[in-house]
């Protein structure tokens, strides 16, 4: 079913405009986790990334509200600094090293999902 | 006499019930309504049709678009922490709850915890109207429709997710429609004398919650960052 122009269904990330997102080049980053910010409006992941090369540095990723990934299975202590985990992510237009949370894989194979990994 | 007034009394209980009893009962969390996309491809992102703006207005949606492409988010209001407010606070991503009671439906918008009560008692909108993000609504069922009037909407609410700016004189009507069960339409109708050359119309979808045990969660908004570094 197509959507026409018309039709507005929510966006994911509902305070701003998803067009700073690249949807088109998802990719997937490892790194150790820095900090985990459980927060509104956005919960923030900073990671740093050694060993890959250009892509080395710290990393800051935004996720969607808490609630919304409470309701994925995320809590609070799901992360915590020190992890090592992989961030699937749509890439941020600007080249920064930032983007927009998809999934999280935690060291023991758990993966954190989200709306934004539906869209 | 006193016959005619103990049959009487029944009969204009059940007339004065009678409607509030026919109408739908909507009464619950509701989620985003996502229609299903084709495997494999991308869903459209739901950029929604921008409202058609006077000059003045369009220069401030310029600059929003300028500072958002740097990743600024300081001209956008719900990215610190205020209320969204009317329109958007209805285009909800993280879901909302309807209470239905005598006189009254009451939306509770899980984004930043923004409450509206839609007042469906009879009354008019008040004279001396004091601007707020939610703004003053007022309802009256036309079949299992309900039409919706707001006006009283302050410029600090947020029109939508873009940057785009509605002044104090915008008016809002709204149609909730149950196309089916467990859904919702709700077609905006949205004039504004000063900010658009011409209405603005869209339909948010919604659908019933399927998780029967969820509810509108906390939402404390403490601007933890208000653009992405």
């Amino acid at each position: 079913m197509m959507i026409s122009g018309s039709l507005m269904p929510a966006a994911a990330f509902a305070h701003h405009s998803f067009a700073m997102f690249d949807t088109s080049k998802p990719g997937t980053i490892t790194g150790t986790v820095e900090d985990f910010e459980w927060s509104n409006p956005h919960c923030w992941l900073d990671i740093v990334v050694v060993g890959s090369g250009s892509q080395d540095g710290k990393w800051s990723f935004e996720g969607q509200s808490v609630s919304m990934l409470a309701r994925k299975g995320w809590s609070k202590t799901s992360i915590k600094p020190g992890d090592k985990i992989t961030i699937g992510y749509y890439p941020n237009k600007s080249g920064s090293k930032s983007g927009a949370v998809r999934t999280v894989t935690l060291a023991n194979g758990t993966v954190l999902g989200s709306y934004a990994a539906a869209e | 006499m006193r016959r005619y007034v103990i049959l009487a009394t029944p009969l204009l209980w059940t007339l004065s019930c009678a409607p509030a009893l026919a109408h739908p009962d909507w009464t619950g969390m509701w989620m985003p309504y996502r229609p299903a996309r084709a495997s494999g491809v991308p869903r459209p992102r739901p950029v929604p049709d921008l409202p058609s703006l006077t000059p003045p207005y369009q220069k401030i949606y310029d600059k929003a678009q300028a500072l958002f492409a740097k990743g600024d988010l300081s001209m956008d209001k719900t990215a610190n922490c205020e209320l969204p407010g009317m329109p958007s606070m209805m285009s909800f991503d993280n879901g909302g709850e309807v209470l239905m009671t005598p006189g009254r439906l009451t939306i509770i918008s899980e984004w930043a915890g923004d409450v509206r009560r839609i007042f469906t008692d009879g009354r008019k909108h008040p004279d001396d109207l004091y601007p707020s993000y939610e703004g003053h609504s007022i309802g009256h069922w036309e079949g299992n429709d309900l039409v919706v009037d707001t006006v009283g909407i302050s410029p600090r609410a947020s029109l939508n997710l873009v940057g785009s700016q509605q002044s104090d004189k915008m008016h809002i009507t709204e149609r909730f429609h149950e196309p089916a069960p467990g859904r919702l339409n709700i077609s905006f109708h949205i004039e504004d004398s000063e900010a658009f050359t011409k209405p603005w119309d869209y339909t948010v979808m919604w659908q019933r919650d399927k998780d029967p045990l969820d509810y509108v969660h906390e939402y404390h908004c403490d601007n933890n960052r208000n653009k992405p570094q």
